[in-house]
């Protein structure tokens, strides 16, 4: 399905399904688990971007180190923190990870510290499907010579300013959507009805010519 | 409810509604949140009977309610005694046009013409009859004289001279006169043949002088240039012939804005302005225009109304304009701009057209108060997911609800209500 949706080129797809059942197992924390048994829909390795060329065959290509993209699709919403957290836990590799739910999306990245303990992540929260904020992973200007990880970093450093963009928007948004429920209480309030049922019944004994 | 509603007039304004056009009658029974905007219209009605002029402009989007009001206004001064017509300017119609397109405007205003005991159109041959057997009428009470009487002629000739004579000092009115005094020969004589003509040169379709003056002795025929000097002098007219005064609603002055060529819109401005200083230097006695028209065709600076300068100084706002405070609208000003209904005001619309749903269908309608805020919250929501709606559309909406409520009683309102929910969130997957 992301058929060119990321701007990758066709050398390094993988589009492996992942077995959910296997993949959940090894999470510690029993109530998270059974929060992505119950939610998370399917995994799939989509993308794999390595540095070396000339690869042709898919298990070739998925033994090299690199960034990988994953496509998560959910039933319902989970905190995407929460999400990139836990698969970063999982997978333990550099990848990043689009969330899917009802139209909506979510990017997530985890890059593992060289030290292998811990690393950088960062996720947007869900924001509706929307071309023009597509981050493209691919960047063929910028990431014209850099490696697999540095492309990670690139995309590390646009997840952060699109997470504060899209915070930014959701807060506006609530705000925007408590002043109108504001505003709607006051027009829909039996006072105001009152008032402007009044003058309706004005006008209309102005209009009328008995 | 009010039940002063007939199931006709509910029936006429609920198809007209649905149809997404306005209703020609019963619009008092739905005019909601405009009371500044009649008021001020009322105003210049009054004025108008007292022998001024008055000229408005309404404002709005398309959908606000602009032919709404005009309509409204319509219906009103038509009760209080005007004779009252309309025209909807287009391609054909303009102010004025190289195709005689302002010929073809004076047209169907006069074919439009009505008054209470013709409402729809075509009411000037029954203004003319009713003005002479008013006459008639006079002479027969109070100087005692009957139909066939040697004199009773003469005293009813007398008065109509007296009238048109007195119209003679009125640019053309020397020709307008001539021709009423044409028809009424021939309503003396019985020479209905006479009349047709004297009705045809009123109506603009004379097309030659020469033809004028073979058939009714005028050297002079209505034409492009001249036809706003006959609606002056029918607003003249119409009061001596009994009546409150002339009311001109003109919609869609949009269409000057999609004239192509500037020199072609500024003609049409430029008779805009002869007529509104016209009317408002007092030059127009007894005569009301309303015109409607969009914000961009009123205000854009390059093609609208407010690309011709004299007409902008003349209709721009003033400074004072906000008086200091954002609620405040100079409602003197003569463009009347209208503002969206806002939801406490659609809400009240709401109710009005389910009380006469009900009155239609004879059934109690079953929309509560939570329900009309569903409703509309749901409309609402369309317009700020950037889906233009307008007062037609939510209208057009909610009466196709009403309907399907009404026909399938069976089924729980709540389900036809939210069934566009589900509608969306299927299109959604």
């Amino acid at each position: 399905m992301s058929d060119g949706r990321y701007n990758i080129p066709k050398q390094y797809k993988v589009d492996k399904g992942m077995p959910l059942d296997t993949l959940f197992e090894k999470i510690d924390n029993t109530k998270c688990r059974r929060v992505f048994e119950s939610e998370v829909e399917s995994v799939e390795w989509s993308y794999h971007l390595v540095d070396k060329d000339g690869i042709t065959n898919r298990t070739a290509l998925v033994r090299e180190n690199g960034l990988s993209v994953f496509e998560i699709k959910m039933k319902r919403k989970v905190a995407p923190d929460l999400l990139t957290e836990v698969f970063a836990g999982l997978i333990r590799k550099p990848m990043v990870m689009m969330f899917l739910c009802g139209g909506e999306l979510s990017m997530g990245i985890f890059l593992p510290s060289e030290a292998g303990n811990g690393g950088r992540m960062c996720a947007t929260d869900f924001y509706p499907y929307d071309a023009e904020r597509m981050i493209n992973i691919m960047d063929y200007e910028a990431d014209r010579n850099k490696s697999a990880y540095q492309i990670g970093l690139r995309i590390l450093t646009m997840i952060r300013n699109q997470k504060r963009a899209i915070m930014i928007e959701k807060a506006y948004e609530r705000l925007s959507k408590e002043q109108e429920n504001e505003m709607l209480s006051f027009e829909f309030s039996f006072e105001n009805l009152d008032k402007i049922r009044a003058d309706a019944d004005f006008v209309q004994a102005q209009l009328k010519i008995i | 409810m009010d039940s002063g509603i007939s199931r006709a007039t509910a029936a006429t304004v609920l198809n007209s509604l649905k149809s997404g056009v306005v209703p020609r009658i019963g619009l008092e029974y739905i005019t909601v949140g405009r009371r500044n905007e009649i008021q001020a219209l009322l105003q210049d009605v009054s004025i108008i009977e007292q022998g001024g002029g008055a000229i408005r402009f309404i404002e709005g989007k398309y959908g606000s309610g602009k032919t709404f009001l005009m309509h409204a206004l319509r219906n009103h001064v038509m009760e209080r005694n005007f004779v009252v017509t309309d025209v909807e300017l287009s391609v054909e119609k303009r102010l004025v046009g190289n195709k005689g397109q302002g010929l073809a405007t004076y047209r169907e205003l006069v074919r439009n013409m009505a008054m209470r005991a013709c409402p729809d159109n075509g009411a000037l041959q029954l203004i003319l009859d009713k003005w002479i057997g008013t006459l008639e009428n006079e002479v027969v009470q109070y100087e005692g004289l009957v139909p066939g009487h040697e004199a009773f002629d003469v005293r009813v000739s007398q008065k109509i001279y007296k009238i048109t004579s007195s119209m003679e000092e009125r640019v053309n009115g020397f020709d307008f006169g001539k021709v009423l005094v044409s028809y009424y020969k021939g309503h003396r004589t019985g020479n209905t043949e006479l009349q047709k003509k004297a009705l045809r040169w009123l109506c603009g379709e004379y097309r030659t002088r020469t033809e004028a003056k073979t058939d009714l002795g005028v050297n002079l025929i209505i034409s492009d240039d001249n036809w706003c000097d006959f609606i002056k002098l029918f607003a003249d007219f119409v009061v001596r012939a009994g009546y409150a005064g002339f009311y001109v609603c003109m919609d869609e002055l949009a269409t000057l804005y999609d004239i192509p060529s500037r020199v072609g819109r500024e003609y049409n401005y430029n008779k805009l302005l002869s007529i509104y200083n016209d009317v408002l230097q007092g030059k127009a006695p007894h005569l009301g225009m309303i015109i409607s028209v969009t914000q961009k065709a009123m205000e854009d600076s390059t093609r609208g109304v407010f690309s011709f300068g004299p007409l902008r100084s003349r209709l721009e706002e003033t400074a004072f304009r906000d008086g200091g405070s954002e609620d405040l609208r100079d409602m003197a000003s003569p463009i009347i701009k209208l503002t969206a209904l806002n939801p406490g005001e659609m809400y009240v619309l709401l109710e009005k057209l389910a009380g006469m749903h009900g009155i239609l269908y004879g059934y109690s309608p079953k929309l509560g108060h939570d329900d009309y805020i569903y409703f509309l919250k749901k409309q609402y929501g369309k317009a700020a997911d950037g889906e233009e709606v307008t007062v037609r559309d939510i209208i057009k909406n909610y009466i196709t609800l009403l309907n399907l409520i009404q026909q399938n009683q069976e089924v729980p309102k709540e389900k036809i209500l939210r069934a566009d929910e589900k509608t969306t969130s299927h299109a959604g997957e």
